[in-house]
C-alpha cells in the first residue's frame, strides 16, 4: 500500500466530485495535507454547514437557507409570470440579464427515463399545484434545447394548457405546440455555423 | 477534396508514419495483414473524427500503447484543413481539432465528400436489416450534417421511450409520457424518412443503370426503401409524412405498451435488393449480390458527379474478386474523383493498362506497418 488508509479514503471522497479523476484527487489531498489545521477545519465546517442549512425553496425549489427564497419573497416581482428552468445556474444566467421580472421554478433536471428522472423526481406535481393556485397566467419554459429538455417542455405544456395558462418556450422563440419547423432552421443554422468555424 | 499529408502515431499496427499524398489515384499495395486497411481506416478517421464501423477508439490504439494520434491535411475547395484526431486510453479522452481549434461537434462530418467501400459492404444483402440501416446511416451522415443531427437525437429519443415502455407505470400516466416522446419521434423520424427516401431513390436509379450497363447483368436491379410507414410513394411534403406517421404511431401505441418496446419508426426500416422483382437475399447468386452492391457503391460515386467539389474515394479491397471487365468499369468511375485510395495485394503490374488513362497516380507499398512510396524509375515500376 503506497498511501495510508486516511489518504486513500480522502482520495476516494474527492473522486466522487464531478470532473475529478484519480490524479486530480491525489493532488487535492496533498494540498489539503499541506494546509494549516485551522484552515482544513474551516473547510470541513463550511461543507457540513452548507449542506445542513441550504435547502430547496418550498415554492420554487431554488437553493436557499430560508423556507422561501429571496426571489420568491420579492414583492416587486410579477407573480403571474413563471419561468421553468432545469438548474439553479440557468436561473442565475437569466437573472443576470435583468430582463425577467417574474418568478421561477427549478426542476433540478429534465425528463429522462434512462437516468431515472420522471415527473415525480422533477416535482412537476408541485409545479402544477403552483400553476393552479399561485395566480400564474403565463409560463416560460427554458429547459435545455435537447430531446430531454424538449420532452420536459412538451409535458409541462400539456399539463398547463387545460389550466388556461399561456405557455412559451425560450431558446427557440416558438410557442410549444406551434410550428416546429423553425427548430429545423436552427439546427440548420447551427450546422452552417459549425461549417463557418473552420 | 484530397488528403495532402498524414502522420500516424500508435494507430493500429502503425508506430510512426509520415506520408505525403498527391491528388489522383493512390494504389496501396501489400500482402495480407500488413496494414493496408488500417491506413485507409486512418484516412477515414482523419476526415470524420472516428472510425467507420463500430470500432471503439481504444481498439484503434496500437497494442500496449497509451494513445493514438492522427494528424493530416485535408484540402477541400483548395483550402487546407489541418486535422488532428487523438485518443488517450487511460484518461478515455478523445480530442478532435480542426486548424488547431477543438471541434466538439465534429462539425466537418457531412461536409467532406467521401465515398468509402469496405469488403464487409459486400455481405450487406445477406446480413440482417440493422446492418443495412447502419449502411444507410453511415452513407447519408457522410454527406448530410443535418441528417446526422436528426439521427443522434432520434436514437436518444428511442432509448428514452423504450425505457418508459419497460417501466411499470400506470396506463394513463404511461400514455402521457409516451405522448411527449412520440411527438419528437414523429418530428425527427419524418425528417429522417424524407431524407432516406430522397437518397435511396437517387441511389436506386443510378444503381440499376450500373447493374445493367456497367456490369452487363441481364436482370433488372431495384433497391427499394422499406419505410416504416408502409407507403409506396413517399411525398416530399414533410407535413404529409408527419401526419401519416402520427396516425400510424397512434395505432401502434397499444401494442407497444403490451410488448414493452417501440415498434414503429426509422429504427425498424430496411433496404430491399430486388432482381427482376425477386428478393436478392433469397434468390440471387453470390456474384449477382456482389454486382448489386458494387452498382450501389458506383451510384454513390456518381452522385457526386454533378457536385461542385470532386470527392475522395477510399476503396478497400474492391478489386480482389473483380474480373478485368468490371475493373475497367470501376476505373472509369474514378474520373469523377479528385483522389482515390485503393488497396491491392497483387505485386505485378496488372493495373498498368487501366492506369494509362490517368495522368496522376502513385504507388505505396505497405509492409508490417511501414509505408513506402514507390517512385517511377524509368518505364517500369516494380514492387519488391
Ligand atoms: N490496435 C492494434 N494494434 C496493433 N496491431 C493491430 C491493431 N489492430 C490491428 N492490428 C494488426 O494489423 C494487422 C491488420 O492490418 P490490416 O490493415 O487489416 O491488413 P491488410 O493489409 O490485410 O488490410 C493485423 O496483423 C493486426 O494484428
Ligand atoms: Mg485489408
Ligand atoms: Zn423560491
Amino acid at each position: 500500500m503506497l498511501f495510508s488508509p486516511a489518504i486513500t479514503r480522502l482520495v476516494d471522497v474527492f473522486r466522487r466530485l464531478p470532473g475529478i479523476g484519480p490524479k486530480t484527487a491525489l493532488r487535492l489531498v496533498f494540498f489539503v495535507l499541506s494546509m494549516e489545521k485551522e484552515e482544513v477545519e474551516e473547510m470541513a465546517r463550511a461543507l457540513v454547514d452548507a449542506k445542513r442549512r441550504v435547502k430547496h425553496c418550498a415554492r420554487c425549489r431554488n437553493l436557499t437557507e430560508q423556507d422561501i427564497c429571496s426571489v420568491c419573497r420579492d414583492e416587486r416581482r410579477d407573480q403571474s409570470l413563471l419561468c421553468v428552468v432545469q438548474e439553479p445556474r440557468d436561473m442565475m444566467v437569466i437573472e443576470k440579464t435583468g430582463q425577467f421580472k417574474g418568478l421561477y421554478f427549478i426542476l433540478h433536471g429534465a425528463l429522462s427515463p434512462v437516468e431515472g428522472f420522471g415527473p415525480e423526481e422533477l416535482k412537476i406535481p408541485d409545479l402544477l399545484q403552483l400553476m393552479k393556485t399561485g395566480g400564474v397566467k403565463e409560463v416560460i419554459i427554458a429547459t435545455n434545447p435537447n430531446v430531454e429538455g424538449d420532452a420536459t417542455a412538451f409535458y409541462i405544456a400539456g399539463a398547463a394548457r387545460p389550466l388556461g395558462i399561456m405557455v412559451s418556450r425560450i431558446g427557440f422563440g416558438l410557442p410549444v405546440g406551434g410550428d416546429l419547423e423553425y427548430a429545423d432552421e436552427l439546427t440548420m443554422t447551427r450546422a452552417l455555423e459549425g461549417r463557418r468555424e473552420i | 477534396m484530397f488528403i495532402k499529408d498524414l502522420i500516424l502515431t500508435n494507430f493500429r499496427n502503425y508506430e510512426k508514419e509520415k506520408l505525403q499524398f498527391a491528388p489522383g489515384i493512390c494504389i496501396v499495395q501489400g500482402a495480407n495483414g500488413q496494414g493496408k486497411s488500417n491506413l485507409l481506416e486512418a484516412i477515414y478517421c482523419l476526415c470524420f473524427g472516428r472510425s467507420f464501423k463500430n470500432y471503439k477508439d481504444s481498439d484503434l490504439v496500437k497494442w500496449e500503447r497509451p494513445f493514438y494520434f492522427i494528424q493530416g491535411t485535408v484540402v477541400l475547395q483548395k483550402h487546407p484543413y489541418k486535422m488532428e484526431v487523438g485518443f488517450e486510453t487511460g484518461k478515455r479522452r478523445k480530442v478532435v481539432k480542426v486548424n488547431g481549434k477543438v471541434d466538439k461537434k465534429f462539425s466537418l462530418e457531412g461536409n467532406f465528400p467521401v465515398v468509402f467501400f469496405v469488403p464487409e459492404d459486400l455481405e450487406m444483402i445477406r446480413r440482417g436489416p440493422e446492418e443495412r440501416r447502419r449502411f444507410i446511416d453511415r452513407e447519408i451522415c457522410q454527406i448530410s450534417a443535418l441528417y446526422r443531427d436528426y439521427l443522434i437525437r432520434y436514437n436518444r429519443i428511442i432509448a428514452q421511450k423504450n425505457k418508459i415502455l419497460k417501466e411499470n407505470i400506470q396506463k394513463k400516466e404511461l400514455r402521457e409520457m409516451l405522448h411527449v416522446w412520440n411527438r419528437q419521434i414523429v418530428h425527427f423520424g419524418s425528417r429522417i424518412i424524407k431524407i432516406r427516401n430522397e437518397m435511396i431513390s437517387i441511389w436506386s436509379s443510378l444503381a440499376s443503370r450500373n447493374y445493367a450497363c456497367l456490369f452487363q447483368e441481364s436482370q433488372l436491379l431495384s433497391i427499394s426503401y422499406e419505410n416504416c410507414l408502409g407507403i409506396k410513394e413517399i411525398t416530399t411534403d414533410i407535413e404529409e409524412i408527419e401526419k401519416t406517421f402520427q396516425n400510424e404511431i397512434k395505432k401502434t401505441e397499444e401494442e407497444e405498451m403490451r410488448r414493452g418496446y417501440s415498434l414503429l419508426g426509422p429504427h425498424r426500416e430496411d433496404l430491399l435488393f430486388l432482381l427482376d422483382g425477386r428478393e436478392a437475399r433469397r434468390f440471387a447468386s453470390h456474384g449477382q449480390q456482389r454486382s448489386a452492391i458494387i452498382s450501389l457503391k458506383a451510384a454513390q460515386i456518381q452522385f457526386f458527379n454533378d457536385k461542385k467539389e470532386k470527392p475522395l474515394f477510399i476503396l478497400d479491397d474492391l478489386f480482389s474478386e473483380l474480373d478485368e471487365f468490371r475493373m475497367e468499369q470501376c476505373f472509369s468511375l474514378f474520373k469523377g474523383a479528385e483522389q482515390v485510395f485503393i488497396t491491392i495485394t497483387r505485386k505485378d503490374n496488372y493495373l498498368e493498362p487501366f492506369l494509362e488513362k490517368f495522368s496522376d497516380f502513385s504507388f505505396f507499398h505497405v509492409s508490417e506497418g511501414k509505408v513506402m512510396e514507390l517512385k517511377e524509375n524509368g518505364k517500369s515500376r516494380t514492387f519488391c
